[in-house]
Order: structure tokens, then sequence, then C-alpha cells
């Protein structure tokens, strides 16, 4: 498969005071940290399939890697952030598939962090990967990040002053018209938290709204702020 | 070998030799002789053929195929010793296959009088889904010699380790309900399954029973088996039929579409007669729902007497059901295709047909449940729900009268059902690639199957295939000392024998009373939508949702009744060819003015507004309708051939359309036609010609607009989970059934992006053709459509035959306009 550019399609915008960059690519990128933030690898899923003998093509995780790579390559990123669900369960972490992983991560030289997702929270992260995991209470300039998205009542206490980033939705947008009808994943932009799109192309996800988020569709390697039509 | 016959023999000899007719001794014993073709099936097994017999229901089938292995055995037993239990060779001497576990019970009773009565030294017993844990232990230390099952439990069987030994003194194999089988995959199931007890038991003889058929010597030749020459005897045990209907009073106010219609429920209520045994067939269990609580609640002191039965009710539940029908304390029954075939109760004395019955064999056997006793005449009393339907009556009516049955096309090289069998024959005993190939393809459904295709299955289950080959611990079969296949893997053995079978079901999830107790199973879908307090009708109740936990849904009694009941995926039957053809006949007839049968006449004020509106489309052309509403542009064409060709129709018109001029393309179509909508203009009538219906490249094209339109999907879904791609049912722990989560539509995208040259893909593509879209009849359709003249009318406003089109919208949609078109609209800032 041909491997888009991680430069076209994007989209800047400002959020909580920073620049930040959508990416196609399902990433969001942290200019002036040189951080990309991602939510929902979910390494190891075929394999999970393929623990129980279904059998699952072998491209998935190498396709999610070379993402990676693109995007590390693109904006010479020195710091990644995963926000929850890098793994996808003890099954799946098999000795091919940790391997594999680590001769991506012994190549790349920057951090890795992760906040802990419910699936990494069933099956602990291989020490091979060199992986710091990061509390999802610590802020990170304006922003703090989280693996589920914060409940309105939260957002009013007093932690909740941070700007959070998160994932675990695998956000899509469903766009209807009279005739037609288009499900994209999508980075949904709220004023005061963020949900990411699920890094993994192995994976459906959930509907979301626009009442109270701006929602950018990831379409024909391109990111594209769209609104149902009233 | 044919054999025509007809009544009871004449000659009654009470003293018939036992050992050499057990039947008509036992026959004899109740003052009976046998039925001429139950002698000839008797004598045609005694000559060692196989076959198949072909007589209408109701009419002592079981005992014409049971008495010749029967008397074979007799004639074993008294060449030889007694068997010691513990013998290895006591293992199941006749096999009988009934495609419903639940007449399994009474086929064992039917089989076991005779033996008791005559006091042979036989066992019966039976197999299946519902066979107890105390049985299956006894039966693991000796099988009775006489084994009642269902496919998917002799797949299991099979599936043993032991299964060489279980069947190497297999006698015989009959067959019941054979035309349930034919043309479906379970079919293939039990052609595979028979090849391998052919190779257990060489001299194993096949006898299929089926209800007429429009090619008995087919169906003949696919049960036997390519190696055997089959015989088949028929009988012309006449069973007139009489058709008749509840025509409403005022068309006015009759629906002119929608399939739940309750408006003819006055007329019924009159009609029905709760002293009256009745079987009210409905075509979806929504509808039986729906029909049920409204009879309820006009009649409540029907309550004992009225009964539900559809096959998403709890097993135990409905086996009170069948209990209370059997014993005649229910005696009118509202029920689907559930009671189509067996559950022999007290004599059905009448049975009514809710909506149009959408094929002729499907009416006949129907019809054949009432005045169960051969050539009794069949009454059946249809009821139509909305206008057209009337119309299909008497459509089914002059159908019957000129004997046009639906042929059933056969299944041709499922490869799912033979990845799955790969693994059912490892387990039970191992393989040989080359020996199983060439016993595979003495079925008629793997006929064609090329080596490649065989290796491809091979290696997909040995190997993984392309995506596991660096697995080697993941592989389902691995190969022994000896070359064979084997699977050693405690694990893979269990999912597979927790998942054999080749019945599609959409994930369910149990219906479980808050206070214990099961009620049933609906699909996952419809339980998704429901909130804490909404009420809905199951299971002949009113039920309030409280919470979903564990895979199952706690309901509580609600005593507010309502008209919301789920809807279960994909159960509407399409319009069948020969009572698609029948139906343009009889409009043809009332376009040109012959109205005669009674629904006719009833129906001719709405026959009358299409004929002014539009027009009535003739037998000879193709209607087509373009209109302008608030909702756009519409295309309707009329081809008449059945909703699942209209689907595929329908894809192609539109891909074949937006090539000329793209355009997202609303469709939707029923079994009369179909509708193409867009929001802008669009020049439809300057492009309706031969080229749009042309047949070239219709492969290609029906094969683009699959991939476009997603409809290869649906059939995926049945191929992965045949073939094992998808699990539906996991080992105890729900954490394993949620890592495993991954519905068709992901696997189906995964594998196109990742594992295109993936065979299991190729199939769903052909059987979206060759089934979903029936391509020969699609071809036929096209070819209908180039050669008779297309009739176009600019209608202002929508016919009575595109009204239902409008109301009924369940239909996809078809875009040739890229996806950054189609998003142009959403676009932030694109404006209103």
């Amino acid at each position: 498969m041909s491997m888009p550019v991680a430069s076209a399609g994007v989209v800047s915008l400002a959020i909580a005071g920073e620049t930040m960059v959508l990416s196609p690519l399902r990433a969001m990128w942290w200019e002036r940290q040189r951080t990309l933030i991602v939510a929902d690898l979910h390494l190891g899923k075929e394999e999970t399939f393929r623990s129980f003998g279904v059998p699952m093509p072998d491209t998935i995780l190498d396709e999610t890697l070379r993402r990676l790579d693109v995007l590390i390559e693109a904006h010479a990123a020195e710091r990644i952030v995963v926000v929850g669900d890098l793994v996808h369960a003890r099954r799946g972490l098999s000795h091919e598939i940790i391997e594999r992983v680590r001769g991506w991560r012994d190549a790349f030289k920057g951090a890795v962090e992760l906040v802990i997702g419910n699936h990494d929270r069933s099956a602990p992260v291989p020490p091979e990967w060199r992986v710091t995991i990061r509390d999802d209470r610590d802020p990170d300039g304006p922003f703090r990040y989280c693996h589920e998205p914060p409940t309105s009542a939260s957002l009013r206490g007093a932690v909740g002053a941070a700007y959070v980033l998160s994932g675990h939705l695998h956000p899509t947008v469903r766009l209807a018209g009279r005739i037609d009808r288009i499900v994209l994943p999508c980075f949904a932009i709220g004023p005061r938290h963020a949900v990411l799109p699920a890094f993994t192309s192995f994976s459906r996800g959930v509907a979301m709204s626009g009442d109270n988020a701006r929602l950018f569709a990831i379409a024909s390697g391109e990111v594209i702020e769209v609104q149902e039509r009233s | 070998m044919t054999l025509t016959t007809s009544r009871r023999a004449r000659t009654t000899t009470i003293a018939a030799d036992a050992s050499r007719e057990p039947l008509r001794s036992f026959l004899a014993l109740r003052g009976l002789a046998p039925y001429e073709y139950q002698s000839a099936c008797w004598q045609a097994y005694a000559a060692g053929r196989s076959g198949l017999l072909s007589v209408p229901t109701g009419a002592g089938k079981t005992y014409a195929a049971f008495g010749g292995p029967l008397a074979e055995l007799v004639r074993e037993r008294l060449d030889s010793t007694p068997l010691a239990s513990d013998d290895p060779s006591s293992s199941v001497r006749i096999l009988y296959i009934t495609p419903l576990r639940a007449i399994s019970r009474d086929i064992e009773k039917a089989l076991r009088v005779p033996i008791e009565t005559l006091g042979l030294p036989f066992t019966v017993g039976s197999r299946t889904g519902d066979t107890g844990s105390s049985e299956r232990a006894r039966q693991r230390k000796r099988l009775p010699d006489v084994l009642i099952t269902t496919p998917e439990s002799l797949t299991l069987l099979l599936a043993s380790g032991r299964a060489a030994e279980i069947f190497a003194n297999l006698r015989c194999t009959i067959v019941d309900e054979w035309h349930e089988l034919i043309a479906s995959k379970r079919g293939v199931q039990v052609e595979l399954g028979l090849a391998r007890l052919r190779r257990f038991a060489p001299a194993m003889r096949t006898w299929a029973l089926s209800a007429t058929l429009a090619k008995p010597d087919l169906a003949a030749a696919i049960v036997v088996g390519r190696t055997t020459t089959p015989c088949i005897v028929q009988s012309d045990v006449e069973r007139p039929i009489v058709v008749e209907s509840l025509v409403p009073q005022a068309i006015d106010r009759f629906p002119w579409s929608g399939h739940l219609g309750l408006s003819m429920l006055g007329p019924l209520l009159d009609w029905l007669d709760p002293e009256i045994s009745t079987l009210l067939f409905t075509n979806t269990r929504s509808q039986a729902e729906r029909w049920y609580a409204e009879i309820l609640r006009k009649r409540p002191e029907w309550a004992e007497r009225l009964a539900l039965h559809h096959g998403s009710i709890d097993r135990e539940v409905r086996e009170e059901i069948e209990a209370r029908v059997k014993d005649g304390r229910s005696t009118l029954v509202v029920c689907t295709s559930s009671l189509d075939l067996g559950v022999d109760f007290s004599p059905v004395e009448r049975v009514v047909q809710i909506g149009s019955p959408k094929g002729i064999a499907r009416l006949i056997q129907r019809a054949g449940r009432s005045g169960h006793r051969p050539g009794a005449t069949c009454r059946v009393l249809c009821v139509p729900t909305h206008a057209m339907e009337l119309v299909e009556i008497a459509a089914a009516r002059q159908a019957i009268a000129a004997n046009e049955i639906e042929e059933r096309p056969s299944v041709l090289c499922p490869l799912d059902c033979l990845v799955q069998h790969l693994v059912t024959v490892a387990l039970g005993g191992g393989f040989l690639a080359e020996e199983l190939f060439a016993e595979v393809r003495t079925t008629a459904a793997f006929a064609d199957l090329t080596r490649p295709e065989f290796d491809w299955c091979v290696d997909l289950v040995t190997h993984g295939g392309e995506a596991l080959k660096a697995y080697p611990r993941f592989r389902k079969l691995s190969i022994d000392a000896d070359g064979r296949h084997v699977v050693t893997s405690k694990g893979v053995a269990q999912l597979h024998r927790l998942n054999i079978g080749t019945i599609a079901t959409e994930a369910t999830i149990a219906v479980k009373w808050l206070k214990g107790g099961t009620i049933g199973s609906i699909e996952e879908d419809f339980i998704a939508r429901l909130r804490e307090g909404d009420r809905f009708q199951f299971a002949g109740r009113a039920l309030e949702f409280v919470r979903l936990r564990d895979l199952a849904a706690y309901v509580r009694p609600s005593r507010r009744q309502t008209p919301f009941t789920p809807h279960w995926a994909g159960a509407r039957f399409p319009l069948s060819t020969a009572l698609a053809n029948a139906t343009r006949r009889v409009l043809h007839d009332a376009a040109e003015g012959r109205i005669v049968e009674p629904e006719m006449l009833a129906a001719a004020p709405i026959l009358r507004a299409q004929a002014e509106i539009s027009r009535l489309p003739r037998f000879g052309e193709i209607l087509c309708e373009t209109t302008v509403t608030s909702e756009g542009h519409h295309l309707f064409l009329y081809p008449f051939a059945g909703r699942l060709v209209h689907e595929g129709l329908a894809a192609l018109i539109a891909l074949r359309l937006g090539r000329i001029a793209p355009a997202t393309f609303a469709l939707s179509m029923n079994d009369y036609g179909i509708e193409l909508l867009t929001e802008r203009d669009y020049p439809y009538v300057g492009h309706l010609d031969a080229a749009l219906f042309s047949s070239d490249r219709l492969i290609e094209d029906l094969l683009a607009s699959v991939n476009l339109g997603e409809l290869g999907l649906r059939q995926f879904r049945e191929i992965a989970r045949v073939s094992g791609l998808i699990v539906q049912r996991t080992l105890g722990a729900e954490s394993t059934r949620r890592q495993l989560q991954a519905g068709a539509s992901l696997l189906w995208q995964v594998l196109c992006e990742f594992d295109a040259a993936n065979l299991l893909l190729h199939q769903a593509r052909r059987e979206v053709m060759d089934r979903q879209f029936e391509e020969r009849r699609l071809a036929a359709t096209l070819e209908r459509m180039r050669e008779r003249p297309l009739v176009h009318v600019v209608t202002r406003v929508p016919s009575p035959l595109a009204l239902p089109l409008l109301a009924d919208r369940l239909g996809s949609t078809l875009s040739t306009e890229s996806l950054l078109e189609r998003l142009a609209p959403f676009r932030v800032g694109s404006g209103p």
C-alpha cells in the first residue's frame, strides 16, 4: 500500500493557546514541544484474533508502525504521547509482536509516554519497549492527558482546569444528507477537551455529536471540518 | 428408475413375514396395508438402491424410508448371535437426519412404535442440540441402533475421534425434508457429511424424503452423491388445494404498502373459531408477535386457546407451547415458518396465511398442513395486508392451478463450508489431502472444485493462509508423521465444536426475567437501541426493559401493551420467480380488462388509479416512471423480478448511470421494482437504453457496485462465520468474547485492505451474485429489459406502484462521486 505524505491535508488550529496540527494520519502534532499525540494503537489486536485461530492479515502492524515512522520523520518528532490503549490484550503480546515493536522502538530515539487505558490495564506494556507511564493527573503545559474523555461533572471540578486530550471512543462522524450517508473517523475538539481518532485502522468507533465540539473528519488523506447540514 | 404409485395395495396379508417386511406386519396388526409407494421404497431398498421419495406432506414417508433398512437389520440379527452391548460393532445402523430438532422426538416416537410392537431388539435414540447430558453420557458408551439427528449434530459426531468406529456399521442414512435443505449451505453440510459416512461405511444407502419438488431427479442425484444412480419414487396421491381469501369490503381504506397491516383483523376474528384447530402462518417473527398481540387484545376470552410460536422463543417455552398444541389445549396458533415442518399435532383443520406467501411451494406446503390425510383437500385462507397482496393471492391461485413451482438452485462450491468441513474431518480422525479431495468431489456441491481451490482451503487452516505464515502455534491443523492433517490443539477443537453449523445468525442476546428464567433471544441491534423503561412486545408478552448485563437483557412484565416489536434481520421472503411471473400475468389480464378473481375485483379501484396516473404494465413490456417530489428526482422501474434481484439491479443501474453522469443515488427496491432518487435534477430518461441493461461486463460491474454499495458485506457475515473468521461462541469468559469482538464489517474492510486475494472475499462477492442477486435471474431480467419495450410515463404524483417504494425505503445509497465531492455539502464554511 502507498503511504501518504505527512504534511498533506493537515489542519492547524489553536487549542488552549497552543498551535496544534491535526493530521489525516490520525495523530495530533504539537510543534512547540515537538510532540506527537496519538490514541488507541491497540497493538497486537490482530495477533489476539490469531491466537484464537482466526487468520488475520499480517500487514496490519506493519502499516501502523510505518504510519508512525512517516509522522516522526516528517515532523522530526522528539516525543510521542499515547493517550491510552497502546496494546490490545495480553494474548496479543506474543514474542513476535513484542520483537517487531521493539525493532521500531529501538529505531526511534525520542521518548514514548503512555497514560494507561482500559486495555493496557489487563496487559502490562513490555519493558523492552521503554515506555514511560504518565499519571493522567499530571499537566503538560496547558494540557492533561487522559485515556477516557472527562465527564461534564469532572470538567466543572478543580482538576478540570487543564485542557484534556483523550481517546478511548474511536470517534467517528456520521453525516447524513437527504440521500447520502457517510461515516468517517474524526477529531472531536471541544472547548475544554478533545477526543483523538483511534490510531489503529482495525477498529470501529462511536458516533460523535457536533453539539459541543468541532468535528474534523478524515477523508481521502485530508482533515476536513464538517457539520451536519441544517 | 421412476416409480409412480398411488392407492394402498389391495392385499392385506396379516401373516406377512416380519423378517422380510417388518413394517408390513406392523401395519397389518393395525389392520392397515402399506401404500404402494411404501412397498415400492422397501423393494427398491431391498434391491440395494439409494434414492428419493417425493410425496405430498402427511403421507407416511417416514415408514416408507424406514421399512427397508429395518428389514435389513432384522435379517442380519437373525443371521447372527445377539451382540454384547460393549461390542465395538455396536454402532449406529440407521441414521435419520431431520432439519428441525423440534421434531426429532416425534420421529423417535414414530420409529419406536413398530420396533416395540413387534418386539424387535433394537434401540432408538436422538442426538440433537437438545439432548441432555445424561443421555449423552449413555450414548458415549453405546449409541442406539437407530439414531435421529440434525445436520449440525451429525457434523459434531463426525468431528469426534471415534467417528470411523461409530459409523462403521451404518446401513442406511435417511434425510428428511430434503427440499428444505437442498438449496442451502446446510444442505451442503449434509452432502459433505454423507460423503464422509460413505467412506466409513461404503455399502451405506441413502434415501431422501421430500415434498413435491420441481426437479426431483436433480434433488435425488445430489443426495446419493455422484457415484450412485438414484431411484426416484413418487406418488400421485392427489391433494387438491383450495386457495381462498378474505377480501376487504372497501379498498379505499385498505393500505397500499407495508407488511404488518392489521386492517383485515376484524374479518379474520369473525372467521376464526377457537373450537376449530387453526394454524395462522405469518412471514416474519415481528408479524407473528403483532398479530398474536392484537388477536389477544380483541378477544381476551381466547387467551387459553391462543398460542404464539416462532424460532426466537426459548426452547423450553416453545416446547411447552408445542405440548399445549399437541394435546389440544391451544387451538389457534400464530406461527412463522418454525411450524412449516413437522410438530405433528392433533389434526389441523384450517390453515391461514397472513400476508402474501411470496412463493408457490411455500403456500402449497402450508396448505398441506390442513386435512393431514392422503387425498384430503387442503384449504388455505389468505389474509392480504395491503392492496398488491390481493393481486399476489390471485396470481398464486392461478400458478397452483397451472402447477408452476419454484426451482431450487443448488449451492455450488461454497468454500466456507469446505473450510469448516476440513477442520471437522481433521478432528474426526484426520485426512490425507489427496483422499479427501477425491471424497469431497463426489458431492454435487463440489463437483467442480479445483485442486488449487482445495489446496487454498487446506492451506488456510493448516498454515493460516497468507495471514498466519509466520505463526505456527496458531495453526488449526497440523500434519502428523503419516502425512495426515489432524487437530492437536484442544482450544481449536473446542472452539470448532462450539461454532459448527451453517445457519447464519446475527449476534443475539438472551431476554431474561429479572426474577429468573429465559424468554428467548433477540438480535443485538434491537436491544442496543432500548433504554430503561422502554416497552416492547416479545414472545406474546408486553415487556419493560430494565437493563443489559452479561449479554442478557433483563426485563419485567409491563402492564401496558405496546405496538413496538423487534425486527429480525433478513426475515422477509422475496417474491419467487414463479409467483412474480404469475403476478405479471394477472396484471396484464387486468390491463386488458379481464378481472374475474374476487381479489382482483376488490383491487380494481387501485388498478384503475394505476392506469390513470401511469399505466398498468403489460406482460410484454417494462414500465418506467419518472416524477419529481419534495424529496428529489425519482426514477421507477418495474421488472417484477423479486426484491433480491432488484437489489442487484438497482446498484447496477445506478453504477452505470453514475459513470455517464456522476451522482449520489438513494436506492430502494421491493418485489415489483426499483427506485433511484437524486437530490438534483438528473437526466435519467436519455440514458435508459440497451447499453444500460447490457449483460456485457455484468459480473465486473456487479462486483464494482457491490464494493461501492457494500452489499457484499451481508453475505460475507455468513461466510466469515461458517469459515471461522468470526467466532460466534467462545468458551466461558466474557473477557474472551470482548477481545474477539470484530464485526463482519470490520473484517471485510481489513481483509479488503490487507489481504485482497483472500478467496473467501471472492466467495462473498460470488455469493452475492449467485444467491443474493440470483445472477442468472438478474441476467434474464436484463435480457427482458433489453428486448421488451420500455414504456416511459412521466407522472405528476407517484403512482400506486411507486408509493410502496417511497414509503418503505430500506435501501442503500450508491455514489459515483468522490468522497471529497460528497463531503462538500458538509464542509464548515460551505454555506447552507
